[in-house]
């Protein structure tokens, strides 16, 4: 179980926006958006590791940089113990058989022009393992069964407008599993789903990673879903992590400001903590501008002076809690 | 099972698309041009290029004949003497050669007696301009046979004109034979000045005239094969369009016209629609360099005058069609570009492109499988609505006599309407038809273009 297969060092991914005419005449600065900034951690074999934050704090750029799918600004990807960061699309070519994607849309992920078989068909085909059609179909299928579309031949040779969303979604799940890797990165996948059928494909990456050993990475706004299946959690704020632990621990002791307001945004307070809401105020500032220091203390109920001047470590306070906030304590 | 999808989709496209009154239209009125294109040498026995003076140079159409002043105009007789239309007058002798041509004849003569064959004309009207006789024969006889044949008319009133004897000594390889009311010979055997005109003076009367052929033998009998006889009398009422400055049949110029212009149209536009989908298709895609590149070149496209350019550029590279075509095709590309390039850039950020990555797909993987079929559909309502400025683009150049001369399009029509006195002469069933037909066809095209935009473009509609 303690096995690494993945790990993301210190990653980066800032974007370069384009200046206005005015801006470069007045000699502003190019305006750069910290999408994700200082990231890392280890994903261990079966292990489901949560990332949570707001919309915009840079978890779909995570999820993407993650899979080279865009290139990191700085930092490493070590997968299986080799640096992976450097290699050409040519070289990634192998490692992609390993590392899948789930997206939050299940509509926008499938060509609409193509039936459920070929969509499923297409990392066989692009990776050469197409050979024999008999051995694809077989892989489809068995495929098709793994992710509970039964039975499996009535589904592929539909269309995805003619298949439900939770059934799209299933698809997509099948579509990154076809090809067996050990690695997939969820963006969202459930997000877009019926409440009914969400608990359905959140068991099913449970099963697949228990069953199968696959890892994955699960990115969610939603934390209560993410503590039901994951092992451990990040807490994402403006393309930072601001705490990790395991999801229990997470939950029920929640060291940073900004994750027990996370928290009581879903669960009932605690009685402990006077019964009141933790609510941030103010909206989620402008990634291209972020606030100095602590990148959270302009909307922090317990902000001091050195929080605006100073940005906090990411510490490991015991048992392997890392939180990025000067007055945490155990 | 494995099509389902695709044939429910193609259906109800098609029922889409027809329901829509504007592409009903379009397609009757292209599929109406399209009958005439294919069915053209059905409709018209003549070739619009090569079969001149069938007619008196800009005679009027045959139905003009009811106009008032016109009743007594000749009409042009085109036929074929052959087996069928001869009579035998004398000598009985008269066989089928099919063997050598259809409709071809042979006559064994009886040595001393005259042999004729006879074809009745009734001839009422004015005279004609010229007369023509073609047809090609041989003999066969022993050496010691002389043989005579002759072609005569005879007029209302009995008198004979001999437009052609001969005199042949034994037998004779087949070879052609050719009357033609302006041959100087001919002039002189009838007696007419170099300056009289054979026709005015042979068919000055109105009535029945007898068209002859007569052989005559000595010694042994002979056999003379002959070819149907073509018969062509220029007259100033022609078909169904009349006749252009040559005696050339318009109504033929016309019908296979309708070849050339859909041709023409199709060709350029599916040209233009490659080099226009493959540019914006990498533009969009790959973006950086290349997009700068390909854009800007659109850019200068579009800054050029086309007409003015294609008029030089055309007199330059000389006068074939399909160089026409090729540089019409050269710019008209940036339209196309320009939408499949933006189409690209929306489909460049589906999800289903960056889950082919996430597989390994190259680039040119990604560009053939995900984006192209995507934006076929909008390519092709391009295509569609590309072909009516091809049409138009090569009907101007051909008005302007930049086009290609052998080729009968409708631009040439106009052209040598325009050269050669039909504006002045205000030969109307020449010009109009021509200006009518470049109008509806490429109505058909807009109409049916705007259908399928109005069915395919995304912008009109949501998630198919
Ligand atoms: N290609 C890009 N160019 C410039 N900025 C980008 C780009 N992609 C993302 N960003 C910016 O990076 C930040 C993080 O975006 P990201 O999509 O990763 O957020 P997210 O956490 O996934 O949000 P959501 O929950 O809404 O999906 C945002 O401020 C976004 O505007
Ligand atoms: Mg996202």
């Amino acid at each position: 179980m303690s096995q690494v297969v993945f790990e993301a060092k210190n990653l980066k991914k800032y974007f370069y926006l384009r200046k206005t005419l005015k801006d470069s005449l007045q000699g502003k600065p190019t305006p750069i958006v910290h999408a994700v900034d200082g990231v890392s951690f280890t994903v261990n074999k079966g292990e489901i590791v949560g990332v949570v934050g707001e919309s915009g704090c840079g978890k779909t750029t995570l999820g993407r940089v993650l899979l080279k799918l865009i290139e990191p600004t700085a930092g490493n990807i070590v997968f299986e113990g080799k640096d992976i960061t450097k290699l050409t699309a040519e070289q990634m070519k192998l490692y992609r058989r390993k590392l899948q994607l789930v997206f939050q849309d299940p509509f926008e992920s499938m060509n609409p022009r193509m039936d459920i078989y070929s969509i499923i068909a297409e990392p066989l085909r692009i990776q050469g393992l197409d050979k024999d059609e008999a051995e694809v179909e077989a892989k489809i299928l068995k495929t098709l069964d793994e992710v509970e579309l039964k039975p499996a031949e009535e589904y592929i040779y539909r269309y995805p407008h003619e298949l439900s969303g939770g059934q799209r979604q299933r698809i997509a799940i099948a579509r990154a599993l076809v090809l067996d890797p050990e690695f997939i990165v969820a963006d969202e996948p459930v997000s877009m789903l019926d409440v009914s059928i969400r608990g359905e494909v959140l068991n099913l990456m449970l099963r697949l990673s228990k069953e199968r050993d696959v890892s994955f990475v699960y990115i969610t706004h939603d934390l209560a879903t993410a503590r039901h299946i994951c092992n451990r959690i990040i807490v994402m704020y403006l393309g930072e992590t601001v705490e990790q632990c395991t999801a229990d621990e997470l939950v029920y002791s929640p060291l940073h400001p900004y994750t027990k307001a996370l928290i009581s945004a879903v669960l009932p307070p605690k009685p402990q903590e006077g019964g009141v809401k933790a609510i941030l105020e103010g909206e989620v500032p402008n990634a291209a501008n972020p606030p100095s220091g602590c990148r959270l203390h302009p909307r922090c109920p317990i902000a001091k002076e050195i929080c605006s001047k100073q940005s906090p470590e990411l510490r490991d306070i015991g048992n392997n809690h890392l939180v990025a906030c000067h007055f945490a304590k155990k | 099972m494995k099509k389902r999808g695709f044939w429910v989709n193609a259906t109800k496209f098609c029922r889409e698309f027809i329901s829509k009154p504007q592409g009903r239209l379009g397609l009757i009125i292209l599929g109406l041009f399209i009958f005439v294109a294919v069915a053209a040498p059905i409709l018209t026995p003549y070739d619009p290029i090569d079969d001149l003076y069938l007619a008196e140079g800009m005679a009027k159409p045959a139905w003009a004949k009811v106009l008032p002043g016109n009743s007594k105009l000749p009409v042009t007789v085109h036929t074929r003497l052959g087996f069928n239309e001869w009579q035998v007058a004398s000598g009985e002798d008269l066989h089928n050669a099919e063997e050598i041509k259809e409709n071809a004849f042979a006559i064994k003569t009886t040595p001393g007696e005259f042999s004729k064959l006879v074809h009745d004309v009734n001839y009422k009207t004015d005279p004609p301009g010229n007369f023509h006789f073609e047809t090609r024969y041989s003999i066969d006889a022993s050496e010691e046979t002389t043989t005579v044949l002759a072609f005569v008319i005879v007029d209302p009133n009995g008198k004979e004109w001999r437009l052609w004897e001969k005199k042949i000594f034994g037998s004779l390889k087949p070879q052609d034979l050719l009357i033609d009311s302006r041959q100087l010979d001919l002039k002189t055997r009838l007696g007419l000045t170099i300056f009289d005109e054979a026709s005015k003076v042979i068919f000055a009367k109105k009535g029945q005239y007898k068209v002859l052929l007569r052989a005559y033998s000595e010694g042994e009998p002979a056999i003379i094969t002959m070819e149907p006889v073509a018969v062509n009398i220029q007259g100033k009422l022609h078909g169904v369009l009349g006749a252009d400055h040559m005696g050339g049949d318009l109504w033929s110029q016309l019908i296979y016209g309708a070849r050339i212009s859909l041709i023409i149209g199709i060709v350029a536009a599916l040209i233009a629609v490659f080099i226009g989908t493959a540019i914006g298709i990498a533009s969009g895609y790959i973006g950086g360099f290349v997009d700068e590149f390909f854009m800007r070149l659109a850019d200068v496209m579009l800054s050029i005058p086309t007409m003015p350019v294609l008029i030089i550029l055309s007199s330059l590279i000389g006068k074939n069609i399909w160089n026409v075509v090729i540089l019409i095709a050269l710019f008209s590309w940036t339209s196309t570009a320009r939408i499949v390039r933006s189409q690209t850039l929306t489909l460049k950020e589906r999800a289903f492109v960056e889950a082919a990555r996430a597989s390994g797909a190259s680039k040119t993987y990604t560009m053939l499988v995900h984006i192209l079929p995507n934006v076929i559909p909008l390519v092709f309502a391009a295509l569609v609505l590309l072909i009516p400025g091809a049409i138009l683009y090569e009907a101007t150049l051909s008005f302007l006599g930049l086009g290609d001369p052998t080729t009968p399009t409708w631009g040439r029509m106009l052209h040598n309407a325009r050269s050669f006195g039909a504006f002045t002469m205000r030969a109307w069933w020449w010009i109009l038809p021509p200006g009518l037909a470049i109008t509806l066809l490429s109505l058909s095209f807009v109409f049916i273009g705007n259908t399928l935009d109005e069915i395919l473009n995304p912008r009109n509609k949501e998630r198919a």
